[in-house]
């Protein structure tokens, strides 16, 4: 079998102190992997950074948020035809040294998106309480949605292959898209897969989910998975 | 005869109807709503000068009050209309989103060409 092209796409949001590190451990751990920054109108030196590695990067020209800025890199791996395209996010929590683990179900034939979850085997790994809570309970409910285990729906971590990555390149969720993309793979018969991560704290900055925001987080998700449900159950397509 | 709160009901009709007939003539609104505010001010007008019809209308859905029918069906149609209009930026949204990545997608790739092909600068 010859060399599959994988492709690790990067959206970035003001990630200039992380994206240097997150590239350099890319480059060392998997260097047979492309990378695709995509900077989502950073006002920073994410560009430079970029440029400074010679590693591509794609400028979206308004700020689309995290959604839209990963659907960009899964247009640009689709229209490039990559087998294999891997979300990593750019503050430095996802481990490089997993690739390999993450990509090898997808290569087996096991799954058409694999994911690396912080609860599938206890390592130790604390969110803050609130957070925990909310992942843990929309787990559960797309478990029982999909009815196969879930046990972290909202990880950055995922690898897609070539199908599902046209599929999300079309169709791809806009502001709190971790659970719904899986939800929507998962009903439209994808199969998935979940394998153990170690995910790190964050280097340096705050995450994008910050202690308000998850208020608005919860509501939103529950709100978009009701739409899934509803697209997905109730309208054939 | 015409009342004076017939002149006032008219006036403010005949302002509308002229504020969209203007929109209409400076190519500012997309005809089909063109059109909707249009009827919108005819029907302000045709109850604006004939009495009866809302008094029937009253009667007909057993109301009591004229003005509270009024309200009711000009709440409907605002919801109705908000609803449409939540729908139309909902697919602007998504083509603007599109438009920028297919825009951001390019760029990249002409940047990349214009290095391997383009007029050394």
């Amino acid at each position: 079998m010859p060399e599959p092209k994988v492709l690790l796409i990067i959206p970035a949001y003001n990630e200039a102190k992380n994206l240097g590190g997150v590239i350099d451990e890319i480059k060392k751990e998997v260097p047979f992997c492309d990378i695709l920054v995509v900077n989502d109108c950073s006002t920073d030196a994410t560009t430079a950074v970029c440029a400074g590695r010679g590693v591509p990067y794609i400028s979206t020209i308004f700020n689309l948020g995290i959604g839209g800025a990963v659907q960009t890199g899964y247009k640009y791996a689709a229209a490039r035809g990559y087998d294999i395209a891997i979300q990593v996010d750019g503050d430095g929590q996802h481990p490089a040294g997993q690739i390999p683990q993450l990509i090898a179900p997808l290569l087996a034939g096991e799954a058409d998106l694999v994911t690396g979850s912080r609860y599938l085997v206890p390592m130790g790994y604390k969110l803050q309480y609130p957070r925990f809570i909310g992942t843990k309970l929309f787990s559960l409910l797309t478990s029982a949605i999909l009815g196969e285990k879930i046990t972290d729906v909202t990880s950055g971590f995922r690898a897609a292959n070539a199908r599902t990555v046209s599929f999300l390149s079309v169709e791809y969720p806009e502001d709190f898209p971790d659970v719904e993309t899986i939800l929507l793979l998962g009903l439209s018969g994808y199969k998935l897969k979940e394998i153990p991560l170690h995910m790190r704290p964050r280097a340096s900055g705050r995450s994008s989910i910050n202690f308000q925001k998850s208020v608005v987080y919860c509501f939103k998700t529950l709100v978009s998975v009701l739409s899934v449900l509803l697209r997905k159950r109730f309208s054939g397509t | 005869m015409i009342l004076k709160h017939q002149i006032v009901t008219i006036g403010t009709s005949a302002l509308f109807l002229l504020l969209v007939l203007n929109l209409l003539r400076k190519n500012k609104m997309k005809e089909i709503y063109s059109i909707l505010w249009f009827v919108v001010g005819l029907i302000f007008i045709v109850i604006s000068l004939w009495e009866g019809l809302l008094t029937r209308l009253t009667e007909l859905i057993g109301a009591k009050y004229p003005a509270s029918v009024l309200f009711f069906f000009g709440l409907i149609f605002v919801l109705i209309l908000l609803v449409h209009f939540s729908v139309e930026i909902s697919t602007l949204r998504k083509h603007a989103k599109d438009l920028n990545q297919s825009l951001a997608i390019l760029n990249n790739e002409l940047a990349a060409l214009k290095k391997n092909f383009g007029p050394k600068a």
